[in-house]
């Protein structure tokens, strides 16, 4: 059953035995694993069906650190969550992100991979994949073969696509009409209730923009609201623990990681450019599903080298901006130029423009005479890759106040220079094994200044690691079944409770890991 | 029509003349420096790349980080790896022979580290003494 919250009457009380607080990847997954359970489930909506820019809005907040996007466009907040506009990129996260590495503080998760895999493909099944299979040579695809490497440094993995599968579309009916559970829509939940002890969660104070305020009680709860308001609603609810709940040790809203996304390489390949055409485009298979092939470290070169994980796809250049920082920067001062400014850091720009003149003359001539000069022949690397743990990099509340009253979140993203050496020594991996086997050469566009970021590095919309999972209570918010680390009922779900973040796109990891609650859910709840 | 030259626009234009020559000295030192050593490999090995002005543009950047190199004699030994055979092997082979061999070695320079980092190019040393050879012969 849907139900509009703002029709219930003014303090009305729900009682339930399990309360669900956001209907996204996870929200939904886990009330479909409870539908014919012997018991209640209440599931609780901040949104409608549909986008509305007035509960869109309460995700505004502020950013400092590394400029990241409007936190109102990062995600979205009615049924079905952000799965109502991913892309569909999908893998599991690898063997070593689960690992303790010496050489990555706070690395380590309390299971390996092989623990998560039967819920890896449960997962599979449920964002409308094929096989749980990621080995690029066991696909037989429409495209050339992966390349040839030599040795064992460089290998293609696999991203599989799903439809993609909005949750809460294709997911609506199913829940709707399950008979033990009730889904609120318009329903934010701005306090948790606790015993005097703050162990246990008693109630939730859930209010509609429209004013209506109501309560859900029940015996157990679940948090899926995203990685950056799971921790916003436990810091708000600092009426008994003034420091939020689960945060007695100052980890929650810590640690948040993204997935830098940068053109890091260009590449020049030696053959025609249809032998790369596996890392360029998405391919059918006969498995009726799409990949893309990537190139990644292999966890053995990835440890010798202490490096963290990432992978590269190849696309078109789009720009000579993307080809050579001259011309990047020759546009740069131009566009200055024409408002009347000079950059701060005219001297560097200058510089490069020198430095890459024929790039600069070849990009001119390009423009003037809208010629496709040699641009066809190279590939630029697209790096997604893993952020190192910092607990410098958080999520905080600030003074102001949302609609609701409730305070606004400040994120703060940080990346260590750690992140920017890693990735430019992975590349230069690269260029060395393409080199090895003659597949051409690389061009390393990561330059060699690690405290700076290019302003062209961007996040992926991947909000990790703010409630992250730890065994050890002063290390991690979560314990390894996701229950906040001395609260007896309080669950969290999400991408929120990675420890690290691999490269992989999340949303597979968030289902599996929402998979996995849901039968630890199930073994308490009866 | 008579155009008169002010004083003024002459000193200018012999200003520019002055910086335009300056900023070319270097490249042409470094060209007479390797020209001089009458090499017949050198002449062969230059031939490796089709887009020549490409290479002799990677090989002027090598030539600055590498300045020592700026010899032709020199960089023919150190492609040859100072060995009398690969020299001899290097000058009887006909052109396709030769490319294949230059390719072989830029492989197992890359197999055995001898890799150089040029404007985020990551190269082999044979490639980028090539690349030199181009530009100063």
């Amino acid at each position: 059953m849907l139900i509009d919250a703002r029709s219930l009457s003014k303090d009305h009380r729900i009682e339930t035995e399990v309360c669900i607080v956001g209907a996204g990847a996870a929200g939904v997954t886990l009330a479909r694993e409870f539908i014919g359970q012997p018991f209640r489930i209440c599931l609780l909506e901040s949104g409608g069906l549909e986008l509305d820019r007035e509960t869109q809005s309460l995700y505004q907040g502020e950013r400092t650190g590394h400029p990241y996007f409007p936190l109102d466009m990062a995600r979205l907040r009615y049924f079905g969550g952000s799965t109502n506009h991913w892309e569909g990129w999908c893998r599991p996260l690898d063997e070593i992100d689960f690992e303790t590495r010496e050489y990555l503080p706070y690395s380590g998760w309390p299971f390996d991979r092989s623990h998560l895999d039967p819920f890896y493909g449960r997962a599979q099944t449920i964002c409308q994949l094929g096989p749980f299979v990621y080995d690029a040579d066991a696909w037989k695809l429409d495209a050339s073969p992966p390349l040839p490497f030599i040795g064992d440094r460089i290998i293609t993995t696999i991203y599989q696509f799903s439809p993609p599968t909005r949750f809460g579309k294709v997911y609506r009916d199913e829940i709707a009409r399950a008979g033990n559970t009730t889904t609120f829509l318009y329903a934010n939940v701005v306090d948790m209730e606790t015993t005097e002890t703050g162990q246990t969660v008693t109630r939730l104070r859930v209010a509609c923009l429209d004013g209506n305020k109501f309560w859900v009680s029940a015996k157990l709860f679940i948090l899926a609201a995203g990685g950056i308001e799971n921790p916003r609603l436990l810091l708000l609810s600092n009426k008994v623990q003034s420091a939020g709940l689960g945060n007695q040790h100052d980890l929650v809203g810590r640690f948040f990681m993204e997935h830098p996304h940068l053109v890091s390489g260009l590449f020049l390949p030696s053959h025609p450019a249809s032998s790369t055409d596996l890392y360029r485009r998405p391919h059918n298979t006969e498995k009726k599903v799409s990949v893309l092939g990537a190139l990644t470290l292999s966890a053995k070169a990835l440890r010798r080298e202490q490096l963290t994980n990432f992978s590269a796809i190849l696309v078109p250049p789009r720009s000579w901006s993307q080809v050579s920082k001259g011309v990047a920067s020759f546009k740069r001062l131009l566009s200055e130029f024409r408002r009347g400014s000079v950059p701060e850091d005219f001297v560097k720009h200058l510089k490069n423009v020198i430095v890459d003149l024929d790039d600069v003359a070849i990009a001119s001539y390009r423009q003037f005479y809208k010629s496709e000069y040699p641009l066809a022949t190279w590939l630029a690397l697209e790096n997604r890759s893993e952020q190192v743990p910092n607990p410098d990099s958080r999520v905080t509340l600030t003074a102001e106040r949302d609609r609701l009253g409730k305070n606004r979140v400040r994120l703060d993203w940080r990346l260590s220079s750690s992140d920017k050496r890693s990735i430019r020594r992975g590349h230069e991996i690269i260029g060395e094994e393409l080199g090895r086997a003659g597949l051409g050469r690389l061009r390393v566009v990561v330059d060699d200044n690690d405290s700076v970021w290019d302003s062209t590095m961007v996040g992926g919309f991947h909000h990790m690691g703010t409630t992250r999972m730890h065994v050890d209570p002063q290390q991690g918010v979560v314990d390894a079944n996701c229950r906040v680390h001395s609260m007896s009922n309080l669950f969290i779900a999400g991408s929120s409770v990675f420890p690290t973040s691999g490269y992989a796109n999340p949303t597979l990891t968030i289902v599996a890991l929402a998979v996995r609650l849901a039968d630890h859910v199930k073994r308490i709840m009866t | 029509m008579i155009r008169t030259i002010t004083r003024r626009n002459f000193l200018c234009t012999l200003l520019c003349l002055s910086v335009f020559t300056l900023s070319r000295l270097p490249r042409a030192l470094v060209k007479w420096r390797g020209a001089r050593v009458h090499e017949p490999l050198a002449l062969s090995l230059a031939n490796f790349f089709s887009h020549k002005q490409s290479a002799k543009i990677i090989g002027l950047q090598y030539l600055r980080f590498a300045p020592k190199e700026a010899d032709v004699h020199l960089l023919v030994e150190l492609i040859c790896s100072h060995r009398p055979e690969r020299r001899t092997e290097l000058t009887i082979a006909n052109v396709n022979k030769r490319r294949e061999l230059l390719l072989l070695q830029q492989r197992q320079d890359f197999e055995h580290g001898r890799i150089v980092k040029l404007h985020g190019w990551i190269l082999s040393e044979t490639e980028v003494r090539l690349c030199a050879l181009t530009a100063l012969v």
